[in-house]
């Protein structure tokens, strides 16, 4: 009963953070609620059992990506738009009329299906037979998923290293990095004329 | 004789390595291959000429199945009789004398190779005409020799000039080929088969009744007049003379402007059991001969007063083919051949050596500076001129004496006539030519010189044959060589047409000395207009002949005709129904279509804001529906 | 007792489609990366819901994979938008229209 409580609670506290964080007109207020939306989404994890991942959201979510966002707000001056205009300007009079009514949609898929309760769910009596929810997630992890995993590694330099790319400053004038556009060295006409 | 596919193998070889390597490997050598080619045809086309001695039927060769569409079956086979056999010798002989004199003519030009290869590409075309063996392949070769025509005409592309007469010597042929592509559909339609023996086995059994027989005929004959320039599609050949000379002398004098005559002659069967399209031939003949030497008369451009000399000449071929002289026909062509090449190539010669000049009124007195052109286009004028014994006089007066003969007696006088205004305007351009006072440029006239070897050796061999052709292979007339040698070819024709052999009698004697005379007194007017009283003698005769004259210089407003009664309510129609019905009823539907989808392009567009946002919206809609929808 | 899985659901959907709208509605290229965040959390919700519900550890390895995605995801996001913001000094994106027909 006390975890229906604390669902209840944190769940609440959840969507009151996503609302905020679509609603406010200064960026880092929206990101201040965003990271309150996700810890109560790791507390949400933590009753539910899974306690690597509350960890890691709150590490990875609240603690990395949020930090990023953080840094490249501060790096960039965005003061000016908070005077623009925030909403779009006719959409959202039909995304107001149209996501009650997907929500709406929603539940009312969830509610209307049959769920068939073959099994009670994983207890602690079960993560504690298997050596606690983080030794489970591990096994898990290395036996079944070895192969996405390192995929999954390959994707973050891949992704790294194209933000290096796309974010750094042009001071140099490499050609071979920018061969789409022209540079300031001798096109290839004039190499042929000099020839 | 399977060697006789080489015949048109050999230039056809010649063209394809000149055109496609001429411009960058063999450049100025171009002449080479050409001429070698030529020879080895020639030398060819004789053992064939010697090989189909007496024979009785046609030599065919069939080299393979061209295509086959039903009953439609046209096989790509060559076909050598007494006729194809002397066509050859005269295209290649005459041919590969102007191709060595087009060494000396044509050198230095910068389109040096395209000459010589598109020469090429017209002997191929020219011995594919006469060796075919349907008519298919006779409309093959003949396209081809007009295609030739209009490359080598319009040889100096960059003159606007020669690209006009190259177009409209297209145009007019086209004109031409039309009723001869008629022709040859309504053969098949009426006969079933396109090969010869096929057609004229059919035609003398009887199964195509007379009046399809005139068709056929007359279509026939529409694509004669428009290749052999006879009244009234001529009109293309004076602008001809635009090409290079050497064009001139090889196609629109030798050989290809014979084509006309060689088909007549060839579908002899036809037109002899067609006896009104027969007698149109003659007409049509008789009254070009008269109307070009007419105009002769009035040109003062040396090469023109040739072309309509070439096109009269052609109307006396078509006099002869008219009563049925085929070989008369055919031995005029050959001996025309030799002596209108001469005379062409020997003005060529003067022209070479005035610099480009042709206009006969700036030349002169230039008998003394260039003798051995002299003497060779002197030869060329007295067998044109039809003086004994000269080739001209053999095969004309055979013509001539054929007709009254034959009780022709109105021709036989329009002829004469023709053969004296022939003799006259040849001796008025070798007067103003080479005799009287020197009227040329003194620039030009420092720089005139002998042509080179290359072209002096063509014009003596030329002249040799100018002389001694009609008396080696047409004596004694209606009884020659050249009668006995084609008499296999004609044997059906004249079996129809009942052609009386007459001797050779006293008759022909004295028409003979008739024409001579004729000849003589044309030259000799010719004399006194253009050397005793050169200065006041053609003015007062041109003023005294008043309109006569006017016609004569306008070229009887032939040109003017076509533009008034053809061109213009072309032009203007064309203009009516492009303004009408292109511009607006088919350009408005085109543009109607275009419009209607470019209407829904525009309803579209809104939806293409550019807005990431907007597109998202759009597939967040899509969800709620599609949820609704399957899931609900 | 345990947490019916209809509750994850619920909660689930209520965050999406409020991510969902946040794309749609702010005109801010950031807070639009940040809906898109909490898209994702919602969709994990589901995962850890379902894998508790089948009494299976797979669901919450897909999150970790999740969250690797999202952290690539945030990365080259945030290159883009420091390109964008250099080139056009502006983040609102609808003056992006450069796509327009």
């Amino acid at each position: 009963m006390a975890e229906k409580i604390l669902f209840i609670i944190f769940g609440v506290l959840a969507i009151g953070g996503a609302l905020m964080t679509i609603t406010r007109k200064n960026v880092i207020h929206g990101l201040i609620a965003l990271v309150f939306t996700f810890i109560n989404v790791a507390m949400i994890y933590l009753v539910t059992q899974a306690y690597f991942l509350a960890v890691a959201q709150i590490l990875v979510y609240a603690g990395a990506i949020l930090v990023l966002f953080t840094f490249v707000i501060m790096f960039l001056d965005l003061r000016e738009f908070r005077e623009m205009e925030q909403f779009y300007p006719w959409q959202k009079y039909l995304v107001a009329i149209l996501a009650p009514i997907a929500l709406a949609e929603f539940i009312a898929v969830v509610v209307t299906a049959s769920w068939i309760p073959t099994q009670q769910g994983i207890t602690p009596e079960m993560l504690a037979e298997i050596g606690g929810n983080t030794w489970g997630v591990g096994v898990s992890l290395f036996e079944n998923m070895l192969l996405p995993f390192e995929v999954a590694s390959l994707i973050l330099v891949a992704a790294m290293v194209g933000a290096v790319i796309m974010a750094r400053k042009e001071t140099t004038p490499n050609v071979a990095l920018r061969a789409w556009a022209p540079a300031d060295g001798p096109q290839p006409g004039q190499l042929e004329q000099e020839v | 004789m399977g060697y006789i596919w080489l015949i048109p193998a050999l230039p056809l070889a010649a063209f394809l390595i000149t055109i496609l390597f001429g411009k960058w490997f063999i450049k100025d050598s171009a002449h080479w291959l050409p001429i070698l080619a030529m020879a080895g045809a020639f030398g060819l086309s004789v053992a064939a000429l010697i090989q189909s001695w007496g024979a009785e039927e046609p030599y065919v060769l069939n080299l393979w199945q061209w295509f086959t569409s039903g009953d439609f079956q046209i096989p790509l086979a060559l076909q050598l009789d007494q006729l194809s056999a002397v066509m050859c010798t005269t295209v290649t002989g005459v041919g590969l004398l102007i191709f060595i004199y087009s060494k000396g003519y044509m050198h230095g030009d910068p389109g040096y190779y395209r000459f010589f290869a598109y020469m090429s590409l017209f002997a191929f075309s020219m011995l594919m005409l006469v060796l075919a063996e349907n008519y298919l392949l006779l409309y093959f070769g003949w396209e081809a020799v007009g295609l030739c025509s209009y490359y080598l005409i319009g040889f100096y592309y960059h003159k606007p000039s020669a690209a006009a007469a190259g177009k409209k010597a297209f145009l007019t042929n086209r004109v031409g080929d039309f009723g001869f592509g008629l022709g040859v559909m309504l053969i098949w339609t009426l006969v079933g088969t396109l090969s010869y023996s096929g057609v004229f086995d059919a035609v003398g059994a009887g199964e195509v009744s007379d009046s399809a027989l005139v068709a056929i005929a007359l279509l026939l004959f529409v694509g004669a007049m428009g290749k052999s320039a006879q009244f009234p599609l001529h009109v293309w050949l004076p602008d001809a003379m635009e090409g290079p000379t050497p064009v001139s002398a090889l196609i629109h004098a030798a050989t290809m402007v014979t084509a006309g005559v060689y088909m007549v002659a060839r579908s002899s069967v036809i037109f002899a059991s067609a006896r009104p399209a027969l007698i149109v031939v003659g007409i049509i003949g008789t009254f070009t001969a008269i109307y070009a030497a007419s105009i002769g008369i009035a040109q003062n451009d040396i090469k023109r007063v040739l072309a309509y000399s070439t096109v009269s000449q052609l109307g006396y071929m078509f006099m002869a083919l008219g009563v049925g002289a085929w070989v008369a026909a055919v031995f005029h062509l050959v001996t025309h051949a030799f002596f209108k090449a001469l005379l062409f190539l020997g003005s060529g010669s003067v022209i070479h050596a005035m610099s480009g000049e042709q206009d006969m009124r700036r030349m002169g007195a230039l008998r003394g500076k260039i003798k051995t052109t002299y003497w060779t286009f002197l030869m060329g004028a007295l067998a044109l001129s039809g003086i004994f014994p000269f080739a001209g006089f053999w095969s004309k007066d055979e013509i001539l004496g054929m007709q009254f003969k034959g009780g022709g007696y109105i021709i036989w006088i329009v002829g004469l006539i023709a053969a004296f205004i022939t003799a006259f305007y040849t001796f008025r351009a070798v007067f103003m030519t080479f005799w009287g006072n020197d009227r040329t440029d003194p620039e030009v006239g420092k720089h005139i010189h002998e042509s080179p070897k290359s072209m002096i050796i063509p014009l003596g061999i030329l002249a040799v044959l100018s002389v001694i052709a009609g008396l080696v292979i047409g004596l004694p007339p209606e009884g020659g060589l050249l009668h006995r040698f084609l008499e296999p070819v004609f044997q059906h024709a004249n079996e129809i047409l009942g052609v009386e052999h007459h001797g050779f009698g006293a008759l022909d004697v004295v028409l003979m000395i008739v024409s001579v005379l004729v000849a003589l007194s044309g030259i000799a007017l010719a004399y006194l207009f253009y050397i005793r009283r050169p200065d006041e003698l053609p003015q007062k005769a041109g003023k005294k002949a008043g309109w006569l004259y006017k016609g004569i210089a306008n070229k009887w407003y032939m040109d003017e005709i076509y533009n008034v009664a053809i061109i213009t309510p072309l032009v203007e129609g064309s203009r009516v129904i492009y303004k009408w019905f292109d511009v607006a009823v088919i350009d408005g539907l085109v543009n109607l279509a275009g419009r209607i989808w470019g209407g829904f392009g525009k309803m579209a567009r809104p939806f293409q804001t550019g807005r990431v946002e907007n597109y998202a919206l759009i597939m967040f809609l899509a969800v709620v529906v599609i949820v609704a929808v399957v899931v609900l | 007792m345990q947490i019916p899985i209809e509750w994850y659901l619920i909660l689930s959907s209520a965050l999406f489609i409020i991510g969902a709208a946040g794309v749609l509605l702010r005109r801010n290229l950031f807070i639009i990366l940040l809906s898109v965040e909490l898209m994702m959390n919602a969709v994990n919700i589901n995962l850890v819901g379902f894998s508790r519900f089948h009494e299976t550890l797979i669901g919450q390895n897909f999150v970790l994979f999740t969250m690797a995605v999202a952290a690539a995801e945030a990365a080259v996001g945030l290159a883009i938008v420091t390109a964008l913001y250099r080139n056009k000094r502006t983040l609102m994106i609808d003056l992006f229209n450069t796509m327009k027909g």
